[in-house]
């Protein structure tokens, strides 16, 4: 009993790392994705904002889950996700004004940030406020390492450095390494997010979509595999 | 109608979740207020150095080096209705934020005149008089008006001559970044010195982009022209007659030390 207790709690909190992670599988949350990843700290930040928003939004859910109405469900999760995004946007601006400036409207958009609505509908609205919990940080913790991977690999490849520290010595500066500026513009974060979505889905077929596996089960004659 | 879908329960629970979500954001702004102003007029302070020179964009100081260099400048206040300096208001306790919003401090701009859409001007503001021994080298004027989505705040240097343009810098704005926001581009910043405020009848010359003809001094940004506008319309207006016009001409008459 207990064993399957812990067997659940340690399936909510890891699956949405890789087997159900809320960008690469579910393809949820790109905007901001794209948007605060051109480099590492506030990417970081970016990051903290979600996993607190989720957490508060996934317990209060989950704690009303028996009292709200069916009719008026979606305002109160959304005035609840929207009241918590307020406080952390403005705590950031009191305390990091320097990443709150880069951050800027893509804090407020965690409101609509398909991840926190789709948690807090199909998950808190149904569990205890352990298990959403859990779900909650399983999914900021997904969200949040795919922002921090492309967000450390555009700094370190864009500037050179991580964290605004100098890794890769700079040619400009009497080193070897030639920044490449395209990794700091959109862009790359979308070639970034597709490269991770393509290693993720050929480790593990389940995730392919069943589009993927038809073309794949029958390749046109002389297409390259 | 179950008992948890009745009317009377819908809107208990909406008035509940109401009054909690208020209470949660207003005691975190209140709290939060103070800490973020403090910051504000740190970077207010580094806007007025930005502005005249002192310090390049983006250097990293500490607050103690800002608000010292800053103390270095000589902090006056002009009365806008006579266009002169006044030592009515202490320099020592005027507050920024109470001089352009108190209504007992400011008064109705004429829609005609109001083009960058203030509303209310205020009485008193302060001027940031770059000095070297006797001689005034730059003075630095607060610059503000309406953007896209909010109000723009910045401050612009004058040189000696009180008519040309040495630097500006802005330190708050809500224009969409991306967007509107490459004003704070310094390339497109840097283009503003030099740049005439007045002509030689006295009138107010300057101007953004290129038209009819004229060629453009500072190139109007593709894309956000109306930001650009906002900011010619609101720097126009802080130049006129109604702004600081009056005063910077008693300064090119007179220039008191
Ligand atoms: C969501 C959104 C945000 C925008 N934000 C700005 C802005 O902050 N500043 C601005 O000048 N234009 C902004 N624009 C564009 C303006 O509506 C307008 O198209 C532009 O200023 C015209 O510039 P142009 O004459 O160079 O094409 C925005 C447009 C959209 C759709």
């Amino acid at each position: 009993m207990i064993q399957r207790l812990i067997a659940t709690s340690r399936n909510t909190l890891l699956a949405p790392l890789l087997d159900n992670n809320p960008i690469t599988l579910q393809v949820l949350g790109l905007c901001s994705a794209l948007a605060v990843t051109s480099s590492l700290r506030p990417a970081i930040f970016m990051s903290v904002a979600v996993i607190s928003v989720l957490v508060f939004a996934n317990v209060t859910v989950s704690l009303l889950r028996h009292v709200i109405p069916q009719s008026i469900r979606l305002i109160i999760e959304v005035t609840l996700i929207a009241s918590a995004v307020i406080v952390v946007d403005e705590v950031l601006k009191a305390f990091v004004p320097d990443v709150a400036a880069i951050l800027s409207v893509f804090v407020g958009l965690i409101i609509t940030n398909c991840i926190v609505l789709a948690r807090v509908e199909s998950f808190a609205m149904h569990h205890g406020v352990w298990a959403s919990l859990l779900d909650a940080l399983g999914n900021g913790l997904g969200y949040a390492w795919i922002l921090l991977l492309v967000g450390a690999i555009r700094e370190l490849l864009g500037a050179g450095s991580l964290l605004g520290q100098e890794i890769l010595p700079l040619a400009e500066s009497g080193g070897w390494f030639e920044p490449n500026q395209l990794m700091l513009l959109t862009p790359s974060a979308f070639f970034l997010l597709a490269l991770l979505v393509w290693t993720i889905r050929s480790l593990r077929p389940v995730q392919r979509s069943q589009s993927d596996q038809i073309r794949s089960d029958n390749p046109p004659s002389g297409a390259a595999p | 109608m179950t008992e948890r879908e009745s009317v009377a329960r819908t809107l208990g629970v909406a008035a509940i979740v109401a009054v909690f979500c208020s209470l949660m954001v207003s005691l975190a702004v209140l709290w939060l207020r103070p800490i973020q102003l403090a910051y504000l007029s740190i970077e207010r302070n580094r806007a007025v150095l930005e502005a005249s020179g002192l310090i390049e964009p983006a250097t990293e100081l500490t607050e103690q080096q800002i608000v010292d260099r800053f103390l270095g400048l000589d902090t006056r206040i002009v009365d806008l209705d006579s266009g002169t300096f006044s030592d009515a208001v202490s320099t020592t306790s005027f507050d920024f934020r109470a001089a352009i919003n108190d209504p007992d401090l400011t008064r109705p701009i004429q829609d005609e005149l109001d083009i960058a859409n203030l509303g209310r001007r205020p009485v008193y503001l302060p001027a940031y008089l770059l000095r070297n021994g006797s001689t005034i080298e730059q003075i630095v004027l607060p610059i503000y008006g309406q953007g896209m989505w909010a109000t723009i705040h910045g401050f612009i240097s004058l040189r000696a001559d009180f008519a040309t343009v040495e630097g500006v810098a802005f330190y708050e704005h809500g224009e969409t970044p991306g967007i509107g926001d490459r004003f704070l581009n310094p390339e497109w910043l840097a283009q503003w010195r030099g740049q005439p405020a007045y002509d030689e009848n006295e009138r107010v010359a300057f101007r953004i982009g290129a038209d009819g003809g004229r060629p453009a001094g500072i190139d109007a940004i593709t894309g956000a022209t109306v930001t650009t506008s906002a900011i010619e319309d609101l720097v126009r207006y802080w130049l006129g007659d109604d702004g600081f016009g009056p005063f910077l001409a008693y300064m090119r008459r007179e220039a008191p030390q």
